[in-house]
């Protein structure tokens, strides 16, 4: 419990209304969840108040600073209200960490900093997960420092959109000096466009290979290959 | 056991090529097994002269294999079996593909042969012969046998291994059906022997002791398999490496570049040429000169040097032995498995967007259950859309999820790509598609029958340019099915 806030809340009593019994011990339990913080719903499971008790107190508090809401992290796409101390800073499970602003992943952050790390791997042809942390940190575009599991994750996240290959290292070539068998990431060794999945499949260059339908097309059926609409502006050929 | 839409595929197949009736005795054995007379009999309600005649067409045509069963004790069964040969009915739709490949290397006079091999399933090779004569008005003979030995030259596969997993009777029964590995290619002076779609004038009989035995069938169909004389098939499994070999450099080409290409192709030459085959297990080693001196062969690749050769392994993916840094393994399946999740991948992306993209890669990569919030921090994704995603993938029955329960609500997911299931399930929808563009084109003719029964010569005007766009449609079709039957192949035999 911060008895900081519990002291200026008693001290307070001369010149605010004292906190009424409900709102006391909603405060209390708050409080002492420190940077977790607690959902509304959970309140109302530890305390057995009823709903409009807890969303009155909460107000009283929230109108007194004593608290804050912090919308956490959907979980299951779930929504999540969080209800925590006022000098109390997000922990990560319920920020989600730096990717995340206000619940939300922070989309121009992370894509800076993929842009930040195809710069170093195009300039060095090849990377490991160190050297683009240290590059990455140096430059300071983040308020504070990313951690290497973090980095690992933005690194993983670029694979997988093939924005970089996950190679091993030979000790040869442009592996010269990077240990045998580390991973190492590179661009993908093709030209333009040939990175995030662009080139396309037979399959899902016709229309079947992309229709959402495909289940339920029969020969004979409503949704057929000679009635398909898909198939009709696919061949819409004009001489 | 085939897929559902295999099975309307190849039903769709042998109707085009031999009528209704032979479709439904097909479809009859691909639906149930394999089956006897009577049971087909019962189950096509269809004359027994008329599955008779159609048993006929499909064995010469190698789509049915008939044998028979030995019983304990060495008495044969009386009743003959007949299995339905998924493969080879498959491989009538890449006809145009073998043909090509034997017109570019071997030349029109081979390929004439080919076609008659393709159209007719099985001959002798008199029947080869006369075949040539009837079409030509000058006939040379020379020119035939020397076609024929130039095909059989290049049909030639070492002999393979021994398959030490458990046969089925069905796959004892194509064995059987088969002389011996010296016998299949083998060419002497006098009567010309070879790859043999039977060899032995007998139905084959499969059991315990295997033997070849003599049988009285209660059928006329064993006088398909009583003829003296040798007859030749097409060696599908010759055309499928180098189908496979096709599509491989061409992922290649596309994915990384043209050299890359090249030096995969002569790559993939040396290993046709060597004793070892197409193995998924192997991974040949080859010595850089020995690929150099094969690229520097190619067109394209003559320009080329040692040091851009070994670049060219590197960007393969290719890497040198410990014990010897000059020789550079070939993982084939490696280059297979590329091509394989080009095609779902970019299903995936096309589908279902690049969200569902990365999370399918996640999970095809891992290879285990993954939990929800998991693939949602990896991936970047925004939790709610991630669980929509998910949701959708298996629904559609391309991801596995288990429900954990939690000491409270909500419950958590757990996902993961099942591979074999969704490998059956990708395969059956290339299936799909590829009934769906031979209907279509069914379809299109359809809808121009009279305008294309017109001559040439009073084709004018909006005529001709309705013919034009039908040609033009037809073709595109028809190209979009021959390259989707290139990913089949990748799925099917892999």
């Amino acid at each position: 419990m911060n008895r900081a806030v519990v002291a200026a809340g008693k001290r307070k009593r001369g010149s605010e209304p004292p906190l009424t019994r409900d709102e006391q011990q909603i405060l209390d339990l708050i409080l002492s969840k420190e940077s977790s913080g607690i959902q509304p719903r959970e309140i109302k499971y530890q305390l057995k108040l009823p709903d409009p008790v807890i969303t009155k107190a909460s107000k009283a508090l929230l109108a007194k600073n004593l608290i804050k809401e912090v919308k956490g992290v959907q979980r299951g796409g779930a929504a999540r209200k969080i209800f925590m101390g006022f000098n109390f800073t997000p922990s990560d499970v319920v920020s989600g960490g730096i990717w995340y602003d206000n619940g939300k992943i922070d989309t121009e952050f992370v894509n800076g900093l993929k842009m930040l790390c195809l710069s170093m791997v195009r300039k060095s042809k090849v990377a490991t997960l160190e050297g683009l942390h240290k590059f990455v940190n140096d430059a300071k575009v983040a308020k504070v420092e990313i951690p290497k599991p973090q980095m690992d994750e933005l690194l993983t996240s670029m694979v997988l959109e093939k924005e970089l290959l996950e190679v091993k290292s030979t000790g040869m070539g442009v592996f010269c000096g990077i240990r045998i068998g580390e991973t190492c990431y590179k661009l993908p060794a093709a030209g333009r466009g040939q990175a995030k999945g662009s080139i396309t499949g037979a399959f899902a260059s016709i229309p079947c290979g992309v229709c959402p339908r495909i289940d339920v097309c029969t020969p004979d059926g409503v949704i057929s290959p000679t009635t398909c609409v898909y198939f009709s502006q696919w061949l819409d050929i004009k001489l | 056991m085939v897929s559902p839409h295999g099975i309307l595929l190849a039903a769709h197949v042998i109707s085009s090529l031999y009528g209704d009736l032979c479709s439904k005795v097909c479809e009859c054995l691909l639906r149930k097994g394999t089956l006897k007379l009577d049971e087909i009999f019962k189950s096509t309600e269809l004359s027994k002269g008329n599955i008779f005649n159609c048993l006929r067409v499909l064995i010469h045509q190698n789509c049915v294999q008939a044998f028979q069963l030995e019983q304990e004790g060495g008495k044969a069964l009386k009743s003959t079996l007949y299995m339905v040969i998924f493969d080879n009915i498959m491989h009538k739709l890449r006809a145009t593909k073998f043909m090509q490949i034997v017109s570019e290397e071997l030349g029109e006079d081979c390929r004439g042969i080919l076609v008659g091999l393709i159209q007719h399933g099985r001959l002798s090779f008199d029947q080869i012969i006369d075949r040539e004569k009837q079409k030509t008005g000058s006939f040379d003979g020379q020119v035939v046998h020397d076609s024929f030995r130039r095909l059989l030259s290049a049909s030639e596969a070492p002999s393979q291994g021994e398959i030490t997993e458990r046969k089925t009777i069905e796959q004892l029964a194509l064995e059987a059906a088969a002389p011996s590995e010296s016998m299949r290619f083998s060419m002497d002076t006098g009567d010309i022997s070879g790859e043999k779609g039977e060899e032995s004038p007998n139905i084959p009989t499969v059991g315990q002791k295997r033997k070849n035995v003599v049988l009285d069938s209660d059928d006329e169909l064993s006088d398909v398999n009583r003829r003296i004389e040798v007859l030749w098939r097409v060696n599908f499994e010759e055309f499928l490496w180098r189908l496979i070999h096709k599509a491989c450099i061409s992922h290649v080409k596309t994915s990384i570049n043209n050299e890359a290409s090249i030096v995969l192709s002569a790559a993939l030459d040396l290993i046709g040429q060597s004793e070892t085959r197409l193995n998924a297990e192997n991974s040949p080693n080859l010595s850089i000169n020995d690929i150099y001196e094969e690229v520097i062969k190619k067109e394209g690749g003559v320009g080329m040097d040692l040091d851009r050769v070994q670049t060219s392994l590197e960007q393969l993916g290719c890497e040198t032995l410990a014990t010897d840094m000059e020789s550079y393994c070939i993982d084939i399946k490696s280059f297979i498995q590329m091509a394989q999740n080009q095609e779902v991948e970019s299903m995936i992306l096309k589908r279902y967007g690049k969200e569902a993209y990365k999370i399918f890669r996640l999970l095809s990569r891992a290879g285990r259950l993954v939990e929800t919030d998991k693939i949602s921090d990896i991936t970047f994704v925004e939790k709610k859309e991630t669980t929509k995603i998910l949701f959708q993938l298996w629904k559609d029955g391309y991801l596995h999820m288990e429900s954990m329960a939690a000491t409270r609500p909500p419950s958590f997911h757990l996902w993961k790509v099942d591979q074999k299931r969704f490998r059956a399930k990708f395969l059956d929808e290339m299936y799909h598609a590829v009934l769906n563009l031979k209907l279509r084109i069914t379809h299109e003719q359809d809808q121009r029958k009279e305008v294309l029964q017109i001559p040439k010569d009073k084709l004018v005007g909006e005529l001709r340019n309705k013919v034009m766009l039908y040609r033009i449609v037809r073709a595109t079709l028809e190209r979009s099915s021959m390259d989707l039957d290139d990913a089949v192949v990748l799925f099917h035999h892999f």
